[in-house]
């Protein structure tokens, strides 16, 4: 190790970043631009707190793929990271290759809504959604895209309801929680789902935001030490600023949901069993039969692939496929591997499904 | 004083401060905090007072949580000289060696934090903090409602109840569109039905029935006139 050429490296920076640092307060005082979600969409179907865009084709309404596809994104963070900036935008590069695109905004739920559970989710407000969209668009059958938790939940849906739903796309969904590799699972498991219900009325956004801070946080610290490095950069500046944006835009779960998911599906791993109940009804993941697209990230910490690629076993459809991609977890949404090769992979597979 | 002996001294210090400190809580002031209050005001002394100590003992459980968590911290800087030590020629930049300590520290913490301790640590924490909540939350409970303010259970009774009314409307919603579905089906088989078949004989009186009372009610002038044309209206 060369302890001269280190020191001298180490003078240098210190060196130059007062000037950086100069310039980096310049540009974040300037009105630096990080809007989010600026995919033009119209808000056609609401109730409660729910919301459900349909964002505006940018192809000619004749010849967009039918039938269309609707993201379910998950109740932690929002859907806003789909759509994160123009040219890196998920949804974006959807509606670019022909797809008719709806997204349910789950919204941010209150205090009143605490007894919301998945039954009311699922059973109510996704079904409503999903018969609104075919009511108007007269489609028998709906493509459902699930996100993160969303997928699970679209799994679910899809299990109570097989006859709606023409293709089942999943990304970064995870079904098996028997795994040892996944540390948010791992503290899940050992936490009283009862007690935090029932205390907290809910799990509030910014206890979600610590945990997933505290999973990582050498990563978390790094951020802020690449931020420092890059702050004189407009371009990356902004991407920051829009991630960081998205990563502490936590609504809350109400207690009911938290109590439900954690509780039965993660704790008893019940849904990969076909063990799991809601509204009385049985959830046989094997009444799947429709089309499965199952994406993964290989370096997903928070739903590795052993939580992920399990679901093509449970299914009862013959048509699987299942797709680990050289990404983490946000990174099949956003990056240049999203754009380029991810994204463009999917809307294949829904054009030849 | 060598740097090893002043590392196995701190870190005896860290653990023994907080043992003590559970101990004094434990043998000395707890002792006082869990004595049985007296008088119309006693439900609420103890609830104060249990949530003053869920507080201690939440600021107990975050000290060793802290203490745990910053051990793969102190681990990683006393191994480090020996990381580098044991460099091949690796390491040529600065960036090179910072990206080796961040990468020794991260696989520190993964370990730490996916250990059944690592685990425990965080349960514990978040537990004592719901311990804490509650027993702050019941003893604010008397006071709000001394003041005529809705307590937690209140407003608590009130979304059960709203959540009951959702619920209820979900479920006539849904049987609404099944009547609606099945009232639209009816309609549609009663419409094909009138389009095939004939109008049956008493329809038809009716027509010319209809036809006549049209007939009476015009002019006297235009009467006589289709009179006399030879009108053979009806």
């Amino acid at each position: 190790m060369n302890f001269d050429k280190i020191i001298k490296e180490i003078e240098k920076d210190l060196t130059e970043f007062p000037d950086k640092a100069r310039k980096g307060f310049d540009l974040l005082a300037s009105g630096i631009d990080y809007d989010v979600a600026t995919t033009p969409a119209d808000i056609v179907y609401t109730e409660d707190n729910l919301r459900l865009l349909h964002y505006k084709p940018v192809q000619d309404p004749e010849h967009l793929h039918r039938p269309p596809v609707l993201i379910v994104y998950a109740l932690i963070n929002r859907y806003i990271m789909l759509d994160l900036q123009p040219g890196r935008s998920f949804v974006q590069n959807l509606l670019n290759q022909g797809l008719d695109v709806y997204l349910l905004d789950w919204g941010r739920p209150t205090a009143s809504d605490m007894y919301l559970d998945l039954g009311d989710h699922l059973n109510g407000y996704l079904d409503n959604v999903v018969e609104w969209i075919r009511s108007k668009t007269q489609s028998d059958q709906i493509n459902l895209m699930g996100i993160c938790m969303g997928g699970t939940f679209s799994v679910i849906y899809t299990a109570l309801h097989p006859e709606k739903i023409k293709n089942l796309i999943t990304l970064a969904t995870p079904v098996e929680f028997d795994v040892d590799d996944a540390t948010l699972f791992l503290w899940a498991k050992q936490l009283d789902v009862d007690k935090i219900a029932t205390t907290l009325g809910k799990l509030p956004g910014d206890l979600a935001n610590i945990l997933y801070l505290l999973i990582v946080p050498v990563d978390t610290v790094n951020k802020y030490v690449n931020f420092l490095n890059g702050i004189d950069d407009p371009k990356f500046v902004s991407t920051f600023l829009r991630m960081e944006k998205w990563i502490f835009d936590s609504p809350d779960m109400t207690g009911a949901v938290f109590r439900q998911f954690i509780g039965a599906i993660v704790q008893k791993n019940l849904l990969i069993k076909n063990q799991f109940e809601l509204e009385g009804q049985l959830v046989d993941l094997r009444k799947i039969r429709c089309p499965l697209l199952n994406v993964y990230g290989k370096h997903d910490y928070l739903a590795p692939p052993g939580t992920s690629k399990p679901l093509a076993q449970a299914v009862g459809s013959k048509d699987t496929t299942t797709r680990g991609v050289d990404s983490g977890h946000v990174g099949i949404f956003v990056g240049s591997m999203s754009y380029k090769t991810i994204c463009p992979g999917i809307v294949e597979w829904i054009k030849t499904h | 004083m060598s740097d090893q002996a002043f590392e196995e001294l701190f870190t005896q210090f860290t653990e023994q401060a907080s043992k003590q400190y559970a101990n004094f809580f434990e043998e000395i002031l707890g002792k006082y905090m869990r004595i049985p209050p007296l008088g119309i005001g006693r439900e609420t002394m103890g609830e104060s007072m249990a949530a003053a100590e869920a507080y201690q003992k939440l600021a107990l459980t975050v000290g060793e949580f802290i203490r745990h968590f910053s051990a793969p911290l102190t681990d990683t800087l006393a191994s480090f000289q020996e990381l580098t030590d044991q460099d091949s020629g690796q390491i040529d930049s600065a960036e090179a060696l910072y990206n080796m300590f961040m990468q020794k520290l991260d696989q520190k913490y993964d370990a730490y934090l996916r250990s059944k301790s690592g685990v425990h640590e965080v349960s514990a924490l978040i537990d004592q903090y719901l311990e804490f909540k509650q027993r702050l939350d019941n003893s604010m409970a008397p006071w709000m409602d001394f003041y005529n303010l809705p307590t937690k259970k209140d407003m608590q009774a009130v979304y059960r109840k709203l959540h009951q009314v959702r619920r209820k409307n979900r479920e006539l919603e849904k049987i609404v569109q099944v009547q609606q579905a099945a009232l639209q089906s009816l309609s549609e088989r009663l419409e094909t039905l009138e389009a095939g078949s004939p109008k049956p004989k008493t329809v038809r009186k009716k027509a010319a029935a209809t036809a006549r009372a049209k007939t009476s009610k015009r002019k006297p002038a235009a009467r006589k006139k289709a009179v006399s044309k030879g009108s053979r209206k009806v």
